[in-house]
């Protein structure tokens, strides 16, 4: 009788260098199927005595395990070879670019005014909106500017009807917002005005944003306060200088221009603020009492505040652009810049 | 405004430098714009007499002189040698020495050295104005007057160490027109001394009166000209130019100089902000009287330009007719000219609204108008006179008659109550009373202060509830002010609360935080903002862009047809001449010059009002929000994981089926889109905007390659949203059935997915669209739609029997109305 243990050694190193699966079977019916070496010995088992046979059967079960364990290992190997193969060939360049649709953006417009309209919105202001053909009444006359008054040389105004205009200000819907809400209001309206103007520093359009509060603890310190800390806020400076200036706007008194320190060059005098080191930014000042008494507006009660800021004039300082004119000339170069 | 720090240094003690001044005035809301050196900088330039000139031995046109620079008449003369072809002996000119550094036009300096010219050496160079670079243009020497002191600087001999400081003045501060008015401003905010010049009466020799032609003229326009002064003055000469003291100080204020008598009325306006007229006396015909204007009535201007005379215009007439537009401008025919041998002399008085908003009717510029429309002084009229007449009589000489009243002075402004509690309520301030007069005081203004303290057990209940109990005494102090002629801004409590803000200074008040009531602000939840829908396209790759809202004419008809836009009256440009009632036009603008920079993908979005006239309503304009989009080129950007393929109708209408699903889409025409791919958009019944290519006729019209995709939508139907309702989601198995039926070609896939939404059972709890075949084994004319369906019941589990029956009731109802057939 053959010795099994052979036999499996045998069979060990032939099945360790199968790399066809196909192959590995045939080897594997070799030793183990019906006619296989091993099985042949099984079934000569009997020939054996009684007393040999237990430990014939034990080897031969032995040698039978060490095969089938060398063609399990086999069948693995090459099965993860055959994955591993499989995983390469399935490998991407993940360097590639992604697929599909990217972002569109906003204009630096927009961006700047939804800044300054979740600043004030975060200290409790209204946001409202108003028409943009709006009459003499509530574009002048309401606001304190008689026909003929020199302050409306001021805005060079463009005409669509005797007397309707093309808003020169968003401070109408000052009027406008008093005449709808009860008091007090905190209000920001920001939109699109006209003036007939343009050259290097003006476009015909642009945008304000107008702000209203009429309560009754108003006072120009507080003023002073909301705009000094919007500024900051919106420049991220803590430390940013600000100053007021006396200054003239019929629907205010006292009235006051804002001038913050150059952002530019820190004070220190440059191109963006002609050497000065300061900025005009927006002109405000306490509500005229001529705007809100013909209103109802008990003023003895009731103060109120109100300023308007030019929103192209901060989107140029925030973000460093130097001609007004890219704004409307649409560019999308110009404005892929603020994605 | 543009003043001279010299002159109104003679008017008001100014301790300041140029900057801290500057400062000062800015500060104090009268902003200054540019201080400027009234010379050029430069040194060694002495007055010098010129004592012999012969001609150049080697030069015609050079001279040979010898020049005296020093005060001692003993000292050596210099030789100089001059090309100037005014140089004479005896001229007093200015001598730049070896060693002066001149300004040159380009901004680099000339150094004189001492150097022969043509083989004579000169030691110094005379100069003309334009070489100490204080004149554009010199045709000669400068020539100083004879009384000039030889050897000193020439700097001190034209005051050129001057500075003009140019002012921007707020319409409010019609007051500070003037030296005067400049002087007592610096005078409040520093509390330094006026030094104003007290003018004398002339003595007046002449005598006028009836009988020699003169009549007191009739005010006939009530308080537009409550008082007129006139007064004629006999010239004994008439030089033709002023002399050189006069015309600098007017160059140095901005005003050029013309000859003596407008020279006169213009130093009277610069110094004293009150502006005078001088009529040639020869040429006023009877009374004169001031009256409005009739309509159509016309006169020629000063200026030379001839106006058709609006009612509202005030007028200086005479028996002929109109003289002059009061307060404006003077006529051609009355003007002084080289003859006039005696003047008129006006010094008015015209009401602000008389004149306001005139210059820009006639579109004249007025220096008077400029400060009448702001308020001049009335208590000044007569100084004004007198002042004028004045520095006419030393320039020309001769003699004045007496100044002839008409009407009297303007009643004086009521005095203003300011109280102190309202002052430190309104600026969040706590200033005493003696601090509060002091500030006013500042302002020249007569301030009495009444105290009226309330004992607590006299207030009513009433003023307890108010506070009053509150006060401290010196919050009931209430200041009776009476507001000066010379302020027009000054007439209620709230401009006083200014000044005393302005002159304590605005940097001195703290900024404070804000007190008020908290309170949450509403948030709708129904209201989708326009910022989020914004961000929603951004997402989606679209850009935003902001358009300008007028237009060209054409895009209206080409967008809109529309004949009617409404219209710019004044546009500033002929292709902003209309508002827009579509943001298309802009769209396509825009697509049309990126394409020109070379971009092939351009996906624009804007957000924005469109103007609409609503005939015969209140308000005469609609001006709707509304969306626009377009999308031109490829889909997705030329990458390597896609095949590129343009952008269509189907991928925008995604995007607009993203933002919101609940509209309907019907074919329909549209002037500015394709005719086989228009869909109007539907909100709950009602026209809510348009989707579909642009028309191929327009797409050519405006270059482009291909037809963009574009969308105009209104705003206010993307910005409702719904709440979501909540229902309970089946707890049973859900079974798909597919369904394809041959319908016409014709019929709207549209109109077959409504009817299956509406009636199908309530098992079916989703149906899609999934195919749409045509071709081989249809017949002509026929298309089929496959559809999904998915089928859930809320109680049970659908039986085979259960979805048979839901299936055909469908497939019936198919037929039915529709024609459907059940596609084998």
């Amino acid at each position: 009788m053959l010795d099994p243990h052979a036999i499996a050694a045998e069979a060990v190193a032939v099945l360790g260098d199968i790399e066809d699966p196909a192959i590995l079977e045939d080897v594997k019916a070799r030793y183990l199927g019906k006619a296989g070496s091993l099985t042949e010995l099984m079934k000569q088992l009997g020939k054996l005595d009684a007393a040999e046979r237990p430990s014939a059967g034990a080897k031969i079960n032995e040698a039978k395990q060490q095969v089938e364990a060398a063609l399990n290992a086999q069948r693995d190997k090459i099965a993860n070879r055959e994955l591993e193969k499989k995983l390469s060939a399935e490998a991407l360049d993940v360097t590639l670019p992604g697929r599909g649709l990217h972002t569109g953006g906003l204009h630096p417009v927009s961006r700047t005014l939804n800044r300054i309209t979740d600043l004030f919105h975060s200290i409790g202001f209204d946001v409202a909106d108003g028409p943009e053909i709006e009459s003499d009444h509530y574009n002048f006359t309401a606001l304190n500017i008689p026909a003929n008054h020199p302050a409306r040389a001021m805005h060079d105004t463009f005409y669509v009807g005797t007397n309707d205009v093309l808003r020169t200000h968003t401070s109408p819907m000052q009027v406008r917002y008093l005449e709808s809400h009860s008091l007090p209001v905190k209000v920001i309206v920001p939109g699109r005005v006209y003036r007939c103007d343009s050259d290097m520093t003006h476009t015909p359009m642009f945008h304000q944003v107008e702000g209203l509060w009429v309560a009754e603890n108003v006072t120009f310190a507080g003023l002073k306060g909301v705009l000094v800390d919007f500024m900051r806020q919106f420049f991220e400076q803590e430390e940013l200088r600000a100053r007021f200036r006396p200054s003239f706007f019929p629907f205010t008194e006292p009235s006051a221009e804002m001038d913050i320190g150059c952002v530019s060059c820190g004070g220190a005098g440059c191109r963006v603020c002609s050497g000065t080191g300061w900025l005009e930014v927006l002109g405000c000042g306490m509500v005229h009492p001529n705007v809100l008494e013909p209103l109802g507006i008990d003023t003895e009660k009731y103060i109120g505040f109100a300023f308007g800021l030019g929103v192209e004039r901060l989107a140029m300082l925030r973000y460093g652009v130097n001609d007004l004119r890219l704004f409307f000339e649409n560019d999308l170069r110009f404005l892929a810049q603020f994605r | 405004m543009k003043v001279s720090r010299h002159w109104l240094q003679q008017w008001v003690e100014i301790k300041q430098d140029n900057a801290s001044l500057a400062h000062l005035l800015t500060m104090g809301g009268l902003e200054v714009e540019a201080i400027e050196p009234v010379a050029p900088a430069f040194s060694k330039v002495v007055v010098a007499q010129v004592l012999t000139c012969e001609k150049h031995p080697q030069a015609d046109r050079l001279n040979l002189c010898t020049v005296q620079i020093s005060s001692d008449p003993a000292a050596q003369p210099l030789q100089i040698v001059c090309g100037a072809p005014n140089v004479k002996a005896g001229l007093k000119v200015p001598c730049a020495q070896v060693g002066a550094v001149l300004p040159m036009a380009d901004g680099k300096t000339l150094e004189i050295k001492e150097a022969p010219v043509r083989g004579i050496v000169s030691s110094g160079m005379l100069c003309s104005a334009k070489e100490l670079g204080i004149a554009e243009e010199s045709d000669g020497l400068l020539i100083l007057p004879d009384d000039t002191p030889v050897g000193i600087s020439i700097r001190e001999a034209l005051d050129l160490d001057d500075t003009a400081f140019t002012l921007k003045l707020t319409p409010n501060r019609g007051d500070c027109l003037s030296v005067k008015g400049l002087a007592r401003e610096v005078s409040a905010i520093t509390g330094q001394a006026l030094k104003l010049p007290v003018i004398e009466a002339v003595q007046t020799t002449l005598t006028v009166g009836e009988g020699s032609g003169w009549h007191p003229v009739s005010l006939q326009a009530g308080n537009a000209c409550p008082v007129y002064l006139g007064r004629v003055i006999r010239l004994a000469s008439r030089p033709k130019q002023s002399p050189a003291w006069l015309r600098q100080k007017l160059e140095r204020s901005g005003i050029r100089s013309i000859e003596p008598v407008v020279d006169a009325t213009n130093y009277g306006l610069i110094a004293l902000g009150h502006p005078t007229h001088a009529f040639d006396h020869a040429k006023l015909h009877g009374p004169v009287s001031v009256r409005l204007a009739q309509e159509g009535e016309q006169l020629e201007l000063l200026n030379g330009s001839q106006v058709k005379l609006r009612s509202d215009s005030l007028l200086i007439t005479d028996e002929n007719g109109p003289l002059a537009l009061a307060g404006v401008m003077g006529g051609l025919a009355s003007s002084v000219t080289e003859a006039t041998q005696e003047v008129f002399l006006e010094c008015a008085w015209f009401d602000p609204d008389a004149v306001a908003g005139r210059t820009r009717h006639y579109t004249l510029n007025s220096e008077a108008a400029h400060r009448f429309e702001r308020g001049v002084d009335p208590a000044g009229i007569v100084e004004a006179m007198e002042f004028v007449t004045q520095v006419l009589l030393a320039l020309c000489g001769g003699e004045a008659g007496p100044i002839i009243q008409s009407g009297t002075l303007p009643k004086p402004k009521a005095i203003v109550p300011v109280r102190l509690a309202r002052i430190n309520r309104v600026l969040g301030l706590s200033f005493t009373s003696d601090e509060v007069k002091a500030l006013l005081e500042r302002l020249g203004l007569s301030v009495a202060v009444q105290e009226d303290i309330p004992e607590e057990r006299d207030l009513t209940p009433d003023q307890i509830k108010q506070g009053a109990h509150l006060l401290s005494p010196k919050d009931s102090t209430v200041f009776l002010v009476t507001p000066p002629s010379h302020r027009f801004d000054l007439n209620i409590e709230a401009d006083f609360i200014e000044e005393v803000a302005r002159l304590h200074g605005y940097d001195h008040i703290p900024a404070e935080a804000p007190q008020g009531e908290l309170a949450l602000l509403p948030s709708r939840e129904l209201l989708r903002s326009s910022k989020v829908i914004a961000q929603h396209l951004v997402q989606r790759d679209y850009q935003e862009v902001i358009t300008y809202s007028f237009i060209e004419r054409d895009w209206e008809k080409d967008f809109s047809a529309n004949a009617h836009p409404v219209e710019v009256i004044n546009p500033i440009a002929s292709q902003m001449a209309v508002m827009r009632s579509s943001l298309i036009g802009g769209l396509v603008a825009t697509l049309s010059s990126n394409l020109k920079r070379r971009q092939e993908r351009v996906r624009i979005f804007e957000m924005g009002r469109t103007f609409h006239h609503q005939a015969d309503q209140q308000p005469p304009y609609r001006q709707s929000k509304k969306l626009g989009l377009l999308a031109y080129g490829p889909v997705v950007s030329e990458q390597w994981g896609q095949p590129a393929r343009m952008v269509d109708f189907f991928d925008v209408k995604a995007d607009c089926e993203a933002l919101l699903p609940h509209l309907e889409y019907l074919a329909s025409s549209h002037v500015a889109l394709h005719p086989g791919r228009t869909s109007v958009l539907k909100y709950e019944g009602k026209i809510a905007g348009w989707l579909g290519e642009l028309h191929p006729v327009l797409a050519k019209k405006y270059d482009l390659p291909h037809a963009p995709i574009v969308l105009e939508i209104d705003l206010d139907v993307l910005e409702t949203l719904a709440l979501p309702r909540f229902s309970e989601p089946s707890k049973f198995q859900s079974v798909r059935r597919d369904l394809a039926v041959v319908v016409n070609e014709a019929l709207p896939v549209g109109e077959v997915l409504q009817a299956l939404k509406d009636q199908s059972p309530a098992s079916v709890i989703d149906i899609g669209l999934f195919d749409v075949y045509r071709g081989a084994g249809l017949p002509e004319g026929k298309k089929s739609l496959a559809f999904r369906m998915i089928l859930q019941d809320q109680d049970k589990t659908l039986t085979d029997t259960d979805i048979e029956a839901v299936t055909a009731h469908i497939t019936a109802m198919l037929e039915q109305r529709f024609q459907a057939v059940l596609r084998q």
